[in-house]
């Protein structure tokens, strides 16, 4: 039995990281398009049909790309950090849940859509996320430059602040659902998807979600025009690749947790489609949104984003938690 | 699991050690980081899934991102290099022999294995970890958890008040 269980979370976890590093790889040419189409340009057409090979040619010129590293840089840390970052990443991913539990009939064994089924849920998430938060911060102290310093510093003050309202958003779930598993979660949805009792909630974890991944709006992290490209600025060819995968993984997986959260998970109306392939379009739908976002708003100002964070979104979602709360008492004790 | 316990606890002593014996600060947090680590997965493996997620939240996210940022930020060159310190051995050897002797006395009068309780890991099954924990903390322990509660309001108030005078 245990040794079962061994190679078949084995077998899931390869699975898992597989489909993360496609999806990753597709993402950047799902973002190119779709911005580029967004500014009335076609975007990149050149590499395959329709530039779906894009991704292979950018990884294949990232890998063979000499690797320049900062001089005075600390050797350990420098390579530490992308480590922590894509590693904390791909984790976070063990509790999604792609379908229903069982679902699954491989070799006469049946198992669910997910590598782990955890009572504490969506705290994994959070708790992964915040030693996630240690690779950006190293990569800026290792690198011996300002720009790099400056970029970790604001980036993690930022994941800092938002993991708060990102973490209290998520409450009202747990209220109504009764759970933190994940699985308990979207069945809890199966006639009415939480994102119609919770709209508040929902956007107030979509922009912490967004906030979160240091993604436009809120890129302050890597903005361009004052910290050339933020706390990757002095890596290059793979281990750069290795941030920028981090950060793409990371966007699928807050897309993931609102679609599991409040977009039904593997629920769908009518019941056509299989439950994975509607999880698949909704997170696609949610990183639409992310590329949407990014290609129509301009940049926050650092300020402005730490008040937002801290005085706007953090008491709307203690607002959002109790009102949720005494309405759901209420609702108990009148039933 | 006596396995995973060694691996474990071999790892807490290493990285407790290299807590006090580098030689720059931001590796001693990090030891400090990866010995919290260790301790969330001790939690993990004793059944209690919330505290392993509270202790990695808190502890080594938040707090220790907190040290991290201040060595970073003061980063000062005498720190680079700590010294080696006059007499201040005596007082770790004089401290370090209490507690073990403390410990020592604590093994041998109690033995290794505790009582058991009434929250066996079956019973905490049956109900949930998360849920086990929350109804104990708001019936049974609701009094200290408003004291404790009350204390952190008090001190986030009085950060924020000595933020702001400053400010003026």
């Amino acid at each position: 039995m245990t040794t079962e269980l061994v190679v078949v979370t084995l077998i899931k976890t390869a699975i898992v990281v597989f489909g993360l590093l496609t999806g990753f790889a597709y993402l950047t040419l799902f973002e190119r398009k779709v911005q580029a189409r967004l500014q009335q340009r076609p975007g990149p057409n050149r590499v395959g049909p329709f530039g779906l090979l894009q991704p292979a040619a950018d990884g294949l010129k990232l890998f063979f790309k000499s690797s320049s590293a900062p001089s005075g840089r600390d050797r350990f840390l420098y390579l530490l950090a992308p480590t922590i970052s894509v590693i904390a990443a791909l984790a976070s991913f063990a509790i999604i849940p792609v379908s229903g539990p069982g679902d699954v009939n491989l070799f006469g064994h049946h198992i669910g859509w997910y590598i782990m089924n955890v009572n504490i849920g969506v705290l994994w998430y959070l708790a992964v996320t915040s030693v996630g938060v240690f690779g950006i911060f190293l990569a800026g102290y290792s690198s011996n430059s300002k720009y790099s310093m400056l970029g970790a510093l604001r980036s993690s003050a930022q994941m800092i602040s938002y993991e708060m309202a990102l973490g209290l958003s998520l409450v009202p779930v747990f209220i109504l659902a009764g759970s933190l598993r994940l699985v308990d979660i979207v069945n809890a949805q199966r006639t009415w998807w939480f994102i119609v009792p919770l709209l508040p909630a929902f956007f107030l974890y979509l922009i912490a979600g967004i906030a979160e991944t240091n993604r436009a709006p809120f890129d302050l992290p890597e903005a361009e025009t004052e910290l050339v490209a933020g706390y990757h600025t002095e890596y290059s060819g793979m281990r750069f690749a290795l941030f920028f995968m981090a950060e793409y993984i990371n966007m699928i997986i807050v897309s993931s947790i609102a679609t599991i959260v409040f977009l039904g998970g593997w629920w769908g109306p009518f019941g056509i489609l299989p439950g994975p392939w509607w999880f698949l379009l909704k997170v696609v739908a949610l990183l639409y949104v992310y590329v949407w976002l990014r290609a129509t708003l301009p940049r926050m100002r650092y300020d402005r984003l730490m008040a937002l964070g801290w005085k706007s979104l953090l008491p709307l979602s203690l607002a959002m938690m109790m009102v949720t709360a005494v309405v759901y008492v209420a609702a108990q004790g009148r039933a | 699991m006596v396995v995973a316990f060694a691996i474990l606890a071999a790892w807490e002593l290493v990285t407790a050690a290299g807590v006090v014996a580098f030689r720059r600060p931001i590796y001693n947090a990090l030891a400090l980081v990866a010995n919290m680590l260790g301790l969330a997965v001790l939690f993990l493996i004793l059944n209690a899934q919330f505290l392993f997620a509270a202790q990695v939240i808190v502890y080594a996210g938040a707090v220790m991102v907190l040290f991290v940022f201040i060595i970073a930020l003061l980063n000062p060159a005498s720190d680079l290099t700590l010294g080696r310190a006059g007499n201040e051995w005596i007082y770790g050897l004089v401290f370090g022999v209490i507690f073990a002797a403390l410990l020592g006395g604590l093994l041998f009068n109690r033995g290794l294995t505790g009582r058991q309780g009434a929250s066996t890991p079956e019973a905490i099954n049956a109900v949930g970890n998360v849920q086990a924990l929350g109804a104990a903390l708001y019936t049974k322990f609701l009094f200290p958890v408003e004291v404790a509660s009350v204390l952190l309001l008090i001190a986030a108030v009085g950060a924020v008040y000595l933020a702001m005078r400053r400010i003026r």
